[in-house]
């Protein structure tokens, strides 16, 4: 009883902790070996960002977009193998290897031609890559690893 | 099967185009190609079907979060699954991959509606929560009414995408197809080259084995061939030297390659000829046609004896490379033998000339006495001998003419042989010719029982100008031989004119001819077989000089004759027709005038005591010398007005005695006439010139000889009446208008030749050749004297001419041709 007490408590002080840290609305959560880490949007624009412009299946014309690169996010979490495991809003999930979290590799995206993006038009969080400048992107498996409305990672060993 | 060259350039163009063109095609389809399957793995399609199914599962969230609601259900997931619902259709609006689905009839319109509700429920979705409340029935209607669409869309967009997919394929199967024809084309013709290339490479095998083959023959042939073979390059250097070339120039190969072949072969002197001389040789070489030609050369053996090489050289080139090859014979022996060759040649002509001269000389050393012979027959006749003598006598005189005509017959070819026609070109009755011919021979046919039938067909034209002794010898020539070799037959003369040209023939029912013998009629000494010898007399060379003389005058002669039927001579000359000479008298043949002083100087006693008789019994007063100096004396002391001498004498000859008669001007203005049985024109030639005016050919017949004194010893008056005889019967014969302008031209031209005569000098052969040809007209005119001079200009290669004679004879026809240009 105690025991499972205190380990209320801990995990208590821990959520409290780990959301203590954050402002605003989460709009990611990172479930890592090391338990669970929240971003809200402030957070992950702090984070070195980069912009790539491409267009994309899903869209009309050239896009810009704006976002913390996978291998940056890896870094940030230090974590170096395995995959994530990305989710979405409507529960679509899919894996990406730590092999796409490369320079000029997968982006999460929260800006779209310079404007945040709604779960309408969907955001808040993008998972894209520069599929015009890299034809190895150009592919049914990048594109199934593409994830709108991203809500989750899940770091895999 | 080996391909030749021809088809191999026929095949290579559209084989090698054919191949292009696949490998071409090959390239463009396995771009095209690649482009499809990038277009499947960079998956432009993403997972359409997936997308869309994805929508209505998004559909039944929102509705299942609607419904939701108001079993306490929270609006925030309505929000949610609403945008995730909008975002998914917002994807179908705006991604190319679904440009199918928009255009499409069926699902187009169903994705506007949908859309366009949506958009309705935005304002709500995105407004306060109260008023979003409230909609919910209304939304759970919209969203449940909504629910068919998004099932129709998912279907139908299935259809249409399969349908894009299907035709995606198809092209993609279509560019497989082709890319595999391309393959299978290009694997054939892969296959095809190659099995040219192995054709080619088996023909080019052969051809190098046959090249070898080539190469080992010639090889042998150049080792074994009997002339030397060399080989020069451009620089003049010895390249080849084969066995005969060792042979012949005493060298060994391996001496001879290698060393300038002007050093080695080619005698000192010509050396420098050779260096410079090799490329002008080489380029004469290269042309067409000196190539082949063989040169003779001297050449140099190794012991340094010049010996004589007979050589070709062509150039061969090969690879941008010139040598000469050159076969060389070494020609000492064959030399040797042309030499002796051509000394026999000579020797055997010389043989022949000599034959011939001695001959001639013969014929008129027997002419000289037998003339003699016969004058004194004549003489005998007249002295009162008994019948039986007389009989005799006849029986002589037959046998003495027969032989006379031999060699006169004889004569008369050497005469011919040299050349010389004595041309007595004037107008004369050829109907009266022939037909009188015909009548002097009846008697003679009739001994045989022979007939003669004259048939003449000259229509009015009866005279012809031309030489009528020689029509008439030719004609009594054949005339002679149909007689001969026909008995109790028909012999024919017809003549015939055919505008200029004059055709003679003759023909008999005589023996014939073979047809072999037929070829060689004409020739010299022919008298057929045995039974002709037997019937025929003769010496065989009637028909050769009837053969020359009517070549001489541009005819032909020919005959024909069928074996046991008879034969037929036929001759054609040119003998225009022409006016008869009307005026022409027809004084009975006499000495001429009486009482003329002749000199007669005759070594033979006979022919000069002949001479003496019958000058004078016609009056004359005749004075006889019988030898050369003789009558240098006798002229010395005396006057005449004609000397007769003759030529060949012992001691001081005919020619001799003139010279200083002229020399010592004993005789001035009188002419001295030659007698001589000298027939030939060189001889002719050489008297003239020695200062006689006239050459009379033994024997000498009564008529010459009036002519002769009346020509000579005339006054000046008969000397151009007897001239103007011959330009009367040129006026007859072509009219005034042409004769004057004929004689004018004659002026003309011979003052043109007097220009060019110089007394000091000897004539040129143009000059010669000019005096020839007016000596010719001269005769024609009748101009003898000045004939005399011209032939005497003509013959006179290497001494001065004498002017003075030539002045003084024209002076004469001077006359003459104005009196004649005056009428």
């Amino acid at each position: 009883m105690t025991l499972w007490k205190i380990r209320l408590v801990a995990f208590g002080l821990a959520l409290v902790s780990a959301v203590a840290a954050i402002g605003g609305t989460i709009v990611l959560s990172v479930d890592g070996p090391d338990g669970h880490k929240y971003f809200d949007m402030g957070m992950l624009q702090e984070m070195p960002s980069v912009t790539i412009e491409t267009e994309t299946i899903w869209t009309d014309g050239e896009q810009v977009f704006t976002g913390v690169s996978l291998q940056e996010l890896a870094r940030h979490l230090g974590i170096e193998n395995g995959a994530f495991e990305a989710v979405a809003t409507n529960a679509y999930s899919v894996e990406i290897p730590m092999t796409d979290a490369v320079e000029g590799g997968a982006l999460i995206a929260y800006e779209r031609n310079g404007l945040a993006m709604t779960v309408r038009d969907k955001g808040p969080l993008w998972i894209v890559y520069p599929y015009d400048h890299n034809p190895r992107y150009r592919s049914e498996e990048t594109y199934s690893r593409s994830i709108w409305q991203l809500e989750k990672l899940i770091v895999k060993p | 099967m080996p391909l030749n060259t021809e088809i191999r350039k026929w095949l290579a163009a559209p084989v090698g185009g054919v191949l292009v063109l696949l490998i071409i095609s090959a390239v463009f389809l396995g771009r095209e190609l690649l482009r499809q399957v990038d277009g499947l793995s960079t998956a432009e399609a993403d997972n359409v079907q997936w997308n869309l199914s994805q929508g209505e599962v998004e559909h039944l969230r929102l509705e299942g979060a609607v419904n939701a609601v108001p079993q306490g259900g929270s609006l925030s997931e309505v929000r949610r699954r609403f945008d995730v619902f909008y975002s998914r259709i917002a994807i179908y609006q705006e991604s190319h991959l679904y440009q199918g689905v928009r255009q499409d009839p069926v699902t187009g319109p169903l994705l506007r509606d949908i859309q366009a509700s949506m958009d309705t429920l935005v304002p709500l979705i995105d407004g306060p929560d109260e008023i979003l409340h409230k909609t919910v029935p209304k939304m759970q209607e919209l969203l449940a009414e909504q629910a068919t669409d998004v099932r129709r869309l998912l279907i139908a967009g299935i259809a249409v995408h399969t349908q894009e997919t299907e035709v995606r394929r198809n092209a993609l199967r279509l560019i497989l197809v082709r890319l595999g024809w391309v393959l299978v084309f290009l694997v054939g013709a892969l296959i095809a080259g190659a099995n040219v290339l192995w054709l080619l490479n088996r023909r080019a095998k052969q051809l190098a084995k046959e090249s070898a083959e080539s190469a080992a023959r010639m090889e042998a042939m150049v080792s074994s061939s009997l002339d030397a073979i060399l080989m020069v390059d451009t620089e003049g250097f010895i390249r080849g030297f084969n066995g005969a070339a060792e042979a012949i120039f005493g060298y060994t190969q391996a001496e001879a390659i290698g060393r300038p072949m002007a050093e080695l072969i080619i005698p000192e002197q010509f050396r420098t000829a050779n260096k410079t001389g090799l490329p002008r040789f080489s380029n004469a070489a290269a042309r067409p046609g000196t190539g082949k030609g063989r040169i003779r050369l001297q050449a140099l053996h190794k012991t340094g004896r010049v010996f004589p090489v007979e050589l070709s050289i062509k150039p061969s080139t090969s690879g941008g490379d010139t040598v000469f090859v050159s076969f060389l014979r070494d020609i000492t022996e064959q030399l040797e033998a042309e030499e002796e060759l051509r000394r026999a040649r000579d020797d055997a002509l010389a043989g022949e000339k000599a034959k011939a001269n001695l001959l001639t000389v013969m014929s008129h050393e027997m002419r000289t006495p037998l003339n003699g012979v016969l004058g004194a027959i004549n003489l005998l006749d007249d002295t009162g001998i008994t019948k039986d003598q007389r009989r005799y006598l006849d029986a002589m005189r037959v046998s003495g003419d027969l032989l006379l005509n031999h060699v006169n017959d004889v004569l008369e070819l050497s005469r011919l042989e040299a050349g010389i026609t004595a041309e007595e070109v004037r107008v004369f009755d050829l109907a009266a010719l022939v037909s009188g011919l015909g009548e002097s021979q009846q008697a003679s046919a009739a001994r045989r029982g022979n007939q003669i039938q004259v048939d003449i067909s000259l229509g009015r034209e009866h005279h012809a100008l031309g030489d009528p002794l020689q029509v008439q010898r030719v004609l009594l020539n054949l005339l002679g031989n149909a007689l001969k070799f026909t008995r109790g037959g028909t012999i024919t003369i017809s003549v015939s004119r055919q505008g200029d040209l004059v055709e003679f023939s003759v023909a008999d029912t005589g023996v014939g001819i073979e047809s072999d013998d037929l070829e060689r009629i004409f020739d010299e000494f022919i008298t057929l077989d045995a039974s002709y010898a037997r019937q025929s007399e003769g010496t065989g060379l009637g028909l050769s000089i009837s053969r020359r003389i009517v070549r001489a005058m541009g005819g032909e002669i020919g005959a024909e004759s069928e074996p046991g039927e008879g034969s037929l001579f036929w001759f054609t000359v040119s003998l225009p027709a022409a006016l008869p000479e009307t005026e022409r008298s027809s004084r009975p043949p006499a000495l001429g005038d009486v009482g003329r002083r002749i000199l007669i100087v005759e070594d033979n006693e006979i022919n000069r005591l002949l001479l003496v008789k019958v000058l004078e019994k016609h009056g004359h007063e005749v004075t006889s010398a019988c030898g050369g100096e003789e009558s240098v004396q006798i002229v010395g002391g005396q006057r005449f007005d004609l000397i007769l001498m003759d030529i060949s004498m012992p001691g001081m000859d005919g020619i001799e005695a003139v010279s200083r008669i002229r020399r010592g001007r004993l005789a001035e203005n009188t002419p001295i006439v030659a007698l001589t049985a000298h027939a030939a024109a060189e001889d002719r030639q050489r008297i003239l010139r020695a200062g006689f005016a006239e050459v009379l050919t033994k024997p000498v017949s009564q008529k010459d000889l009036a002519t002769a004194i009346r020509d000579y010893t005339g006054t000046s008056h008969a000397n151009a009446d007897q001239t103007a005889e011959g330009i009367r019967a040129v006026f007859d014969g072509l009219g005034s208008d042409r004769a004057a302008y004929y004689l004018n031209r004659f002026q003309r031209e011979y003052l043109m030749l007097r220009a060019g005569v110089n007394s000091g000098s000897s004539p040129d052969k143009a000059l010669r050749a000019e005096a020839h040809r007016l000596a010719g007209s001269a005769s024609i005119l009748g101009l003898k004297p000045l004939q005399n001079c011209l032939a005497a200009l003509e013959a006179a290669d290497d001494s001065p001419v004498d002017v003075a004679a030539l002045d003084a004879a024209w002076e004469r026809a001077e006359t003459v041709i104005t009196a004649a240009l005056e009428i």
